[in-house]
């Protein structure tokens, strides 16, 4: 398992959550719009974050250590999606085996939860085999009981199988550095105090260890 | 070709501007390549083309210069160049097999349009077939380029790269078409052609 990504440890002043995608056009038309064809079958996540300060050498160090790990993009780690207000004490599982690819899950809820899930809800699926991914609730289709039938984006990245756990407490993914202009190596100041204005990182899709 | 290339459906998509291509190229090499222009994995069914019923195609995002839909016209040949930009480590190894094997392989182009949901919306349409005939490896500024040139016929007034005149090249085509297995009797043999007396 790869290692995660500590705010503590390296606090962000920003942080940009975002679903990425290859959106061809054709242009406009002169009888309308124009056609849009989207070739990325549901996309993939993609983060930035902003604004980490270094002002010790043991942060420094570490920042180091982090980056040589992240190897420009073939190390992988693991982000957290954070909230404002995270869940915690959930658990819930997978109501029904759903397939490679399938954007239509139920979820049961067991425990810990107010109510039905809401859109904009994430969770990530844990899968030992298949690393962590994150999955964000689009809409509710349906609520029967305790069980929610939700559209998801993306697609799921591997097939689940009943009651295969779902994380609601700290939803994340594997990703990997992207940062082809070395923006990530700080720039110190005179009083030695390190910046890292952007640092971004993409979704990874390793084959299963 | 006949039929409906798409359905009524993926038709009216179309013509609303929203369409969500998926594009698949598999290589009958060994192993099979399977490739998808999206992300992560993509499960996709037996049918004449995909012989196997557990196919999984790897997402390797978006493979440059993927052949448009044309039709052959007048039996003219085409040739293409599929190439994959800025591909990852474990994408190029999808390529990166013993090279002898990939030439002369069959490639087919494969077309299927996703419904909002992200979901199949009509079956596989296997639009174009070619043979591979040039491995293309190349690093600009750091990053990989991987390339198949494949043809679907002569393509050119000289010699092509690859002639399918031996029973090893022939077989990896047609496999068990045992048509030029006795080739080798004839080599170094001169054949007059028979001159009828009246």
């Amino acid at each position: 398992m790869a290692d995660a990504y500590s705010f503590a440890t390296f606090p962000v002043s920003s942080l940009n959550w975002r679903r990425l995608g290859t959106v061809i056009s054709g242009g406009p038309t002169l009888s309308g719009p124009g056609q849009l064809g989207k070739f990325d079958g549901g996309g993939w996540w993609g983060v930035e974050l902003g604004g980490v300060v270094l002002e010790t050498q043991a942060e420094r160090r570490a920042w180091t250590a982090l980056l040589l790990a992240l190897d420009e993009g073939l190390g992988q780690i693991e982000m957290g999606y954070l909230e404002e207000t995270p869940m915690s004490g959930t658990t819930a599982r997978f109501a029904a085996a759903a397939a490679d690819r399938a954007t239509t899950v139920q979820i049961e809820r067991q425990s810990g939860f107010s109510g039905p899930l809401q859109p904009g809800t994430p969770f990530s699926v844990a899968n030992s085999a298949a690393y962590d991914r994150l999955h964000i609730v689009k809409r509710v289709v349906s609520t029967v009981g305790s069980v929610d039938t939700v559209e998801i984006r993306v697609p799921l990245r591997q097939a689940v199988a009943l009651n295969q756990a779902v994380d609601f407490n700290a939803p994340r993914c594997l990703m990997r550095l992207d940062d082809p202009e070395g923006e990530a190596w700080p720039t110190f100041d005179g009083t030695w105090t390190g910046s890292v204005p952007r640092l971004r990182f993409l979704e990874v899709f390793p084959p299963p260890p | 070709m006949s039929g409906p290339i798409i359905s009524e459906d993926m038709a009216e998509l179309a013509s609303a501007g929203q369409i969500r291509p998926a594009l698949f190229l598999r290589v009958a090499s060994t192993p099979v390549i399977r490739a998808w222009t999206g992300v992560s994995t993509f499960p996709v069914p037996e049918d004449s083309v995909e012989t196997d019923e557990n196919a999984v195609y790897r997402g390797v995002g978006l493979i440059t210069n993927f052949p448009v839909v044309e039709a052959l016209i007048n039996g003219v040949a085409q040739r293409m160049e599929v190439g994959l930009s800025g591909v990852d480590a474990e994408a190029l190894a999808l390529f990166q097999g013993d090279k002898t094997d990939l030439i002369g392989r069959v490639a087919n182009f494969g077309m299927m349009f996703l419904g909002p949901d992200e979901q199949p919306a009509c079956s596989m349409w296997w639009y174009r077939r070619g043979i591979v005939d040039r491995r293309i490896i190349r690093r600009r500024n750091g990053s990989r380029y991987f390339g198949l040139s494949i043809g679907t016929g002569r393509t050119d007034r000289r010699r092509p790269h690859l002639s399918f005149w031996i029973d090893q090249e022939h077989q990896k085509q047609y496999p068990g078409d045992l048509g030029l297995s006795r080739l080798p009797l004839h080599q170094n043999r001169t054949r007059k052609w028979p001159r009828w007396s009246s």
